[in-house]
């Protein structure tokens, strides 16, 4: 099981907002410090990590991918320049390579992280490779885009928007968060430099898309407002709804000015570099950061943005 | 007697007595009976009788008088005196009529010859009147015999004069035709106009009509020649005035003759202008044998060229002529010319209409009409011409030709002004001469701007450069144990940086010298309200000056975006020198420029104009960007070799640390030519005080104390919530270090930022590995190398204590067997090495 241990942000499963508890806490570090297997998991869980072992050799995993939609039979694992596709069967702890995708180029290539997309019926993969996002086609196995130096060092991490289809977020160590329309991956679409240091993981809130979270080793976590790239209506397009309101919505507007992409808190609550982030699945405005020291912080989108983004 | 002598004695002292003179003068009025004129006045004067001058002299009441008062000396004296006197006087009177007998003798004789004469005189007029009388009888006489005689001579005289001009009428036509051959037109004409009226009057006379006809087909025919001549253009200018007068004598319309006029002048100016566009377009294509005549006529001309051979297309090039003698040529040829037309026209059409008959005819507007039309269509064409030539002006190196070309441009285009006052020309003559500076005010920037540029390129060719001399290098090179000194000496960055700036500052000052050649004293166009304000200010100051200074930041601040964040093509050393050079500009040289510039161009502001504080900190802005990125670019490098060291190697399976890693010496080397480059250029600044034994101190604090609680608890079950909770103490107590944080413009920051950003990366790089045993001891002995080197490069030296401390406990976490070094052990291996 080593393989799990060296990269902390990659341990931590989708968890339950209810079931959290500072005991869970400490399990959860108990994993990340202590290089030994994980207690009672699932048969599915089993035949998973018995894939990720299979397939990859005692270092250089970067992680294992569930189908974010479906039955959650398959399952992708990223170990050296391997990407596999593994088929579950539901009855059995035994897990088949469907198909495998390799990367290749000069050097020893690597993959340090990866994303499946929950769009286009789950077949397109997002993955991360030094400087480099690379986009593959599961059914065929085949790259289908690369965007080169998009970082300007390591890329750390990646996520979906998960209202809209092509667009991509990823974060790395030149400190920066980028957004990536991979329809066209000459130019960031958008590009935010707030840390201070390597961003580790970037999170899209599942149904507020406009609400994005970044942990960095500088020991923050930074919530932000994109409004301008999200699914919500902006600028114009939000006039020309609001002028349809007539008189009554003139004043309103003023009090209530269009949302500016914006910084909204800056989360300081830990002592060492942050690791890991997830919104919470049950709770759209809920969500927990995970730092080195052990410490997991769970806080809340302000009231104030909420009900701005609700009314 | 008696009496006299007393009042004489009595009033006046004797001799040269003006009172004396006036009484001797009295005294002959007296003798000749002329006394009655001044006697009112003299009676008033004196009735005293006791005055012995006046004329009521009463000798008795003088004498009683006297005897009464005097004694009998004064009387004695009284009376010798009047005696004295009286004998005087006496002699005086002689004197008087002997000088006056001659006179009187001589005046009789006079007066007698006198009376003969007149009695003669007499006679003489009797004779005279007798005479007169007899002359006005014959006059009258003759003057009624001739009566008859001079009517008739009257009448003679009358018809001869009539004949005379009848005679000039008959004779006309001929005179007319011989004047036609003659070609004396002038001449002609005038005569025709002497006869139009009395052939006009008495055109029904057949034999009149006769001569009219006969001097109406010579005139016309007259005419036909003077348009001929007119329309042929081969005479001068004053030929053509004197053929429009004549013309305009014998009725023409002068609308058409207008018209014609001005084709024909134009005809004449396209030639010149064609001239000029053949100028324009003739060095292009010097091939054929005009140009090679023309070419060696140059050549022929100037010594120099004499030499070299005609097909050298640098002489074609060399022959294109200047745009000063471009000018000179338009301006010899089009603008005088031009003026030429203007006054002969304004002559014929416009000022002699005025006066004539013509001006009811509403003839001068519309004269003055057609030239307005004519010189702005003209001008527009000779501008356009001109502007071309002034776009050709590309060079930048010497500016005085153009300034002088615009100025004589704008000087003969005011000969324009003054003889058509209404014109647009020349304004928008000015208006090119505003937009050639304008455009110059471009080039100038443009050039500065590529020149910033090469030089730019240049420094960085002088940084590649591998460089003999070690210079300063060789002091930071001595701190290494391995003495790297002569490896990767530093560029002699100050003197690289000071020729730098120099040579821009100079290219700065001799640009602005160049423009400044736009506002001398001696340039008409230089006193133009544009050059005075906008010029100065907007112009020069603005779009020259604010606006390099502006690009100079901003090709600063591209080398920190544009080039890839891998540290990118840009060489660190040249981040460094531009950000000092920016910094220098913030401090200093901006606002020296722009003083400079105020005082050469003497800017008035009338419109707002960048601040020098602005531009200061956007310089400021630069130089901060610039040094930042240097840190993170210098930061990156150490980075990278310190990640590589750290992902490449199995650090479960490795042997007992005997030495230092190599990457690790390394590292503390580039620190050093780190601090060796940036001290260079950077001042020392400030950090915590600190003893010289710091390394030792701080290395056992972090060693004993601190490792002991932090390793020894590990076997035991309760170990790690104590390591958690010691280390979260020390977090919470120490301030949260920002990674890439700005730095100051200090060495010591500087370097601060650099070893911060390894640091961390290592840090982060240890957390991601597993480590055996001997893989943390040798992180440990790696860790306390850096510790011997590292803090004296920094501002506070626990900062880098810390981190170290974070790197060791982090590899301590991710160890599988953590059983840590002797402290002792540790020391030796890296004193050691």
């Amino acid at each position: 099981m080593d393989c799990l241990a060296p990269s902390p942000a990659s341990l931590i499963p989708p968890w339950q907002p209810h079931s959290i508890s500072v005991h869970t806490a400490r399990a959860l570090m108990e994993e990340l410090l202590q290089p030994r297997p994980m207690a009672q998991p699932t048969a599915v869980q089993t035949a998973a990590i018995a894939a990720a072992t299979t397939a990859a050799s005692a270092a250089g995993a970067a992680g294992v991918l569930w189908e974010p939609m479906g039955d959650g039979r398959r399952v992708i694992s990223l170990a050296d320049n391997h990407a596999v596709l593994w088929d579950l069967q539901e009855s059995s702890a035994k897990a088949t390579v469907s198909s495998t995708a390799t990367l290749e180029g000069k050097g020893q290539l690597k993959f340090t992280s990866g994303k499946w997309s929950p769009h286009h019926n789950c077949t397109q993969l997002a993955t991360a490779n030094d400087t480099a996002i690379r986009g593959w086609d599961l059914r065929s196995m085949s790259q289908i885009y690369c965007i080169d130096n998009a970082h300007g060092q390591l890329v750390r991490d990646l996520d979906f928007n998960p209202n809209k289809q092509y667009y991509l977020a990823s974060c790395g160590d030149d400190c920066k968060v980028k957004f990536w329309d991979v329809r066209n991956i000459n130019e960031p679409v958008k590009s935010l430099e707030e840390h201070s240091h390597w961003v580790w993981s970037v999170r899209y809130n599942h149904s507020h898309d406009q609400l994005l979270l970044t942990g960095s080793s500088d020991s923050r976590v930074i919530l932000s407002n994109m409004v301008s790239i999200s699914s919500e209506p902006f600028g114009h397009l939000m006039d020309d709804e609001d002028l349809s309101d007539g008189e009554d919505g003139h004043q309103e507007e003023k009090s209530r000015e269009p949302l500016q992409d914006s910084i909204i808190a800056t989360y300081e609550e830990h002592e060492d570099s942050v690791y890991a982030l997830e919104w919470s699945s049950a709770d759209p405005w809920l969500f927990a950061s995970l730092s080195y020291d052990g410490r997991l912080v769970i806080n809340r989108v302000p009231r104030a943005l909420k009900y701005r983004i609700l009314l | 007697m008696d009496t006299n002598e007393d009042t004489s004695t009595a009033t006046t002292p004797p001799d040269s007595d003006p009172p004396r003179k006036r009484k001797v003068h009295g005294m002959l009025k007296l003798y000749y009976g002329l006394n009655d004129e001044g006697k009112a006045s003299d009676q008033a004067e004196s009735l005293d009788p006791c005055d012995i001058n006046g004329p009521h002299f009463d000798p008795e009441v003088y004498l009683n008088k006297l005897r009464k008062e005097c004694s009998l000396g004064e009387l004695m004296d009284q009376e010798s005196c009047m005696v004295k006197q009286i004998r005087s006087l006496d002699s005086d009177m002689q004197t008087l009529v002997y000088e006056n007998y001659n006179k009187f003798i001589s005046a009789t004789d006079t007066i007698r010859k006198m009376k003969n004469d007149f009695k003669k005189m007499e006679d003489e007029m009797d004779c005279l009147s007798a005479n007169m009388a007899a002359i006005t009888e014959f006059s009258a006489k003759i003057s009624g015999t001739l009566q008859d005689q001079h009517a008739q001579i009257t009448k003679l005289s009358g018809v001869h004069t009539l004949l005379r001009k009848l005679q000039f009428l008959f004779e006309l036509p001929a005179r007319l035709n011989k004047c036609l051959e003659l070609q004396a037109y002038a001449q002609a004409v005038s005569s025709h106009r002497r006869a139009r009226c009395v052939l006009q009057q008495y055109s029904h006379m057949p034999s009149f009509r006769g001569i009219q006809d006969d001097c109406n087909a010579i005139i016309e025919q007259l005419a036909q020649q003077l348009r001929q001549k007119f329309r042929d253009g081969g005479s001068n200018a004053k030929d053509l005035s004197e053929c429009v007068e004549l013309l305009l004598q014998l009725d023409e319309p002068a609308e058409e003759l207008c018209d014609k006029f001005l084709s024909h002048a134009q005809s004449r100016l396209e030639a010149d202008l064609q001239g000029l566009e053949a100028e324009l377009r003739d060095p292009v294509s010097p091939s054929g044998p005009s140009a090679l005549k023309k070419a060696a006529s140059l050549a022929a001309g100037s010594p120099i060229d004499a030499s070299t051979p005609t097909a050298n297309p640098f002489l074609s090039v060399a022959s294109k002529t200047d745009i000063l003698e471009f000018i000179d040529r338009g301006c010899n040829e089009f603008v005088s010319n031009l003026c030429l037309v203007i006054a002969s026209y304004q002559e014929l059409f416009i000022s002699r209409a005025q006066e004539g008959e013509l001006a009811s005819k509403n003839i001068p507007e519309m004269a003055s009409r057609k030239l307005h039309a004519f010189v702005d269509a003209l001008a527009a064409r000779y501008f356009s011409l001109v502007e071309r030539r002034i776009q050709e002006e590309k060079g930048v190196g010497d500016n005085s030709l153009l300034v002088r070309a615009l100025d004589r441009f704008h000087r003969r285009l005011q000969a324009v002004s003054k003889l058509l006052p209404g014109s647009a020309v020349p304004s928008q003559g000015t208006e090119i001469v505003v937009q050639a500076a304008r455009e110059r005010i471009k080039q100038y920037l443009s050039a500065l701007q590529s020149f910033y540029l090469d030089s730019l390129t240049d420094v960085r060719q002088a940084l590649a450069a591998p460089r003999l001399s070690v210079g300063g290098g060789a002091g930071g090179g001595a701190l290494l144990p391995g003495g790297a000194s002569g490896k990767d000496a530093p560029p002699n960055l100050p003197e690289l940086l000071a020729s730098f700036s120099a040579s821009i500052l100079n290219q700065i000052k001799s640009v602005l010298a160049s423009v400044h050649l736009f506002t001398a004293k001696d340039i008409t166009f230089s006193n133009k309200p544009y050059f005075k304000g906008e010029f100065c200010s907007q112009g020069v100051r603005e779009s020259l000056v604010v606006s390099f200074i502006k690009f100079v930041c901003q090709s600063s601040r591209q080398f920190c975006e544009s080039t890839g964040d891998r540290g990118g093509s840009t060489p660190p050393a040249l981040l460094l020198l531009l950000s000092r050079l920016c910094l220098d500009y913030e401090t200093s040289t901006i606002s020296y420029i722009l003083t400079l510039t105020d005082e050469q161009f003497l800017v008035q502001h009338h419109s707002p104009v960048t601040a020098v504080t602005a531009l200061c900190a956007e310089a400021r802005e630069a130089a901060q960007k610039l040094l930042n990125h240097y840190v993170k670019v210098q930061g990156l490098i150490i980075s990278q070799m310190l990640r590589k060291s750290v992902e490449t190697r199995d650090w479960v399976n490795t042997i007992e640390p005997r030495n230092v890693r190599a990457v690790m010496k390394r590292v503390v080397e580039d620190t050093t030519s780190i601090d060796v480059q940036v001290g260079l250029l950077y001042e020392e600044g400030v950090r915590k005080a600190h003893s010289s034994d710091s390394s030792k101190r701080t290395f056992s604090v972090y060693s004993s104390s601190r490792q002991q609680v932090r390793y020894a608890p590990s076997y035991t079950p309760s170990a790690p919530m104590d390591t958690n909770l010691l280390s979260n103490i020390h977090k919470l107590f120490s301030e949260r270090i920002d990674i890439f944080s700005p730095v100051e413009f200090n060495k010591v920051s500087v370097l601060t930022g650099i070893i911060k950003i390894s640091l961390k990366t290592f840090l982060e790089c240890v957390r991601l590995r597993t480590f055996g045993r001997y893989g943390l001891q040798q992180i440990q002995v790696d860790c306390h190398y850096l510790q011997m080197y590292l803090w004296r490069f920094v501002s506070d030296e626990n900062l880098v204590h810390f981190l170290l401390d974070e790197i060791v406990g982090s590899a301590a976490h991710r160890c599988l067997d953590p059983a840590p070094m002797e402290q002792s052990v540790i020391e030796v291996i890296c004193e050691r090495g």
